[in-house]
């Protein structure tokens, strides 16, 4: 392998955070993966080394062959340090449970981020597509462009009753997991948030935090997904997330509403410190970054720093985690170090932002 | 506009839901929403812990069934193992996960009661490899047509209209049969 290829991801910005998109003030993000595995191969779980590696190096040959990527890395993940791991769960190109593996698996992924195949998941293939806004519609073209070309090299594992067969029956069929980052500090603050996520699991829809254990999110920020990959199509299950992403949307902006005209004080207080926290601490948490950047994201939306440009907060979000602030340190930094070099990235990023 | 269940709050969340294919409108409260989340929806709070909790209590009920299958031919064996791939119920249990797509037939039994739970229906109606589509298809058409008669079918069986059932039953089959043979 050539130069590390995740060091030049930090050449330039994330593409699903720092582009504008439909509605992007509340969706940062869609995006949409896809299951698929090769017949008379065993699923990853249950395969041989020697089957790891044909189920890699038929996709890397499909991929070359069929140049469906203008450009990409070809990453082997066992050569890849934990750190650089920890990069690629940060900017959401891998899974967890793929950042935890490591062994037999590879990542095939575009210079723009866009894109990204997993190799030996739980499947033989995870792909992906992602792009900033409520874009389903186009992430899917994209990702079904993708499978299709795919498909005329890989013999994928299908049965004409049972669809795409997968490693876990809950991806079985469509083989489809669509999902929107939503950023809902209105209905947090209106104490509304847990009658709307009960509300949408309700709907067969999945809700989880972004940042933070169990139902706690740090920094208000939400995937909503689909559960449901077996007796519907693939545009049907994007129509209907995507209608009642619409609706979370609209109580989103209500709650803003609420919140200004009720409580006004209130909000421009939280919106001001938070502020302040970022623009002149030495000293924070990851805990008290997130929840901070979302207040400020909150006060940008609503017009209240017009010199704060909306995409620096969106990838602050990122760059504070710990795989990338140690990259930008260029050494492995302990957590109390951490928050000294975190409150200085931010100051220095919110800085910059301003001059422009 | 007050919330239609308890009709005292201001009704603050807005639920569609379909229910036996018809769309209805819900506008409630948030207290009662929380209330109603506590309700029996398929999906609330989907855990696949859970369905297959319910699958090793239904093994040991299908394993007889399965040692009379293996009686007829050699050894009787307590537990069904994939023949390509060796995963087995135990592991299948265990882990959530199957070995193989072989294994989506010799675990069709139990796999058929988890996917019922899980998912919308329980046939694929979706794309297929080779950029072909479905509606293109006659193996799509079918493949839509077999969901509504076993929609149908289970209707007549709840209203005991065995006769109407055994000749959906029989439609489904041919049906079926058909897109065996298009594979
Ligand atoms: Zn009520
Ligand atoms: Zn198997």
């Amino acid at each position: 392998m050539q130069d590390n290829p995740v060091n030049k991801l930090f050449e330039k910005r994330v593409s699903w955070l720092a582009d504008s998109g439909p509605e992007d003030d509340i969706a940062i993000s869609s995006r949409i993966r896809l299951a698929r595995n090769l017949c008379d191969l065993p699923f990853p779980s249950n395969a041989s080394t020697e089957h790891l590696d044909s189920s890699t190096a038929a996709v890397l040959l499909a991929v070359e062959k069929l140049k469906i990527f203008k450009k990409f890395y070809e990453i082997d993940m066992s050569k890849l340090s934990a750190l650089d791991r920890q990069v690629l769960l940060e900017r959401r190109l891998i899974s967890r449970e793929f950042y935890a593996k490591k062994q037999n698996t590879a990542l095939i992924m575009t210079d723009d981020e866009i894109c990204a195949i997993m190799i030996n998941e739980e499947d033989h293939l995870r792909m992906q597509a992602i792009l900033s806004g409520l874009r389903l519609g186009e992430v899917w073209k994209i990702i079904d462009r993708m499978d299709d070309r795919l498909s005329t090299e890989l013999p994928f594992a299908f049965d004409v009753n049972l669809g795409y067969l997968t490693s876990c029956p809950t991806n079985v069929g469509t083989g489809i997991r669509a999902s929107v980052m939503l950023h809902l500090p209105g209905l947090v603050l209106c104490e509304q948030i847990n009658a709307v996520i009960q509300a949408v699991n309700k709907l067969g829809l999945a809700v989880r935090g972004i940042f933070g254990e169990g139902t706690e999110s740090l920094g208000n920020l939400f995937q909503i997904s689909n559960q449901s990959t077996l007796g519907e199509t693939e545009v049907q299950i994007i129509d209907r997330l995507e209608s009642v992403i619409r609706q979370i949307i609209n109580h989103e902006k209500n709650s803003r509403q609420k919140l200004l005209h009720n409580r006004r004080e209130f909000l421009m207080n939280h919106i001001g410190r938070a502020f302040g926290i970022l623009r002149h601490s030495y000293i924070v948490s990851s805990e008290e970054t997130l929840n901070s950047l979302s207040a400020l994201r909150l006060g940008v939306d609503m017009g209240m720093f017009s010199s704060v440009d909306i995409h620096t907060v969106n990838e602050l979000f990122v760059t504070v985690q710990p795989g990338h602030l140690q990259k930008y340190a260029g050494k492995e930094i302990d957590p109390s170090e951490r928050d000294i070099f975190r409150a200085t990235l931010i100051r220095e990023r919110l800085k910059s932002s301003e001059k422009k | 506009m007050l919330c239609e269940i308890c009709h005292k709050n201001e009704a603050t969340i807005h639920i569609q839901e379909i229910i036996n294919s018809q769309k209805k409108a819900l506008h409630i409260c948030q207290d009662c929403a929380s209330k109603k989340n506590t309700g029996n929806g398929i999906f609330n709070g989907l855990n696949l812990a859970d369905i297959l909790y319910n699958i090793s209590s239904n093994i040991s009920s299908t394993a007889p069934d399965a040692e009379k299958i293996q009686d007829k031919t050699v050894t009787p064996v307590p537990v069904i193992t994939c023949g390509k791939c060796g995963w087995t119920t135990a592991k299948f249990s265990e882990k959530g996960r199957i070995g193989c797509a072989n294994c989506y037939n010799v675990f069709r039994d139990i796999l058929s009661l988890a996917l019922k739970n899980m998912h919308k229906g329980t046939l694929h109606v979706g794309k297929r490899p080779g950029a072909r589509r479905p509606e293109d298809e006659e193996a799509g058409r079918n493949a839509i047509e077999i969901m509504k008669l076993q929609k149908q079918l289970e209707e007549h069986v709840i209203r005991e209209e065995y006769e109407k059932a055994a000749q959906i039953r029989d439609r489904i089959s041919t049906l079926k049969s058909k897109n065996k043979k298009s594979r």
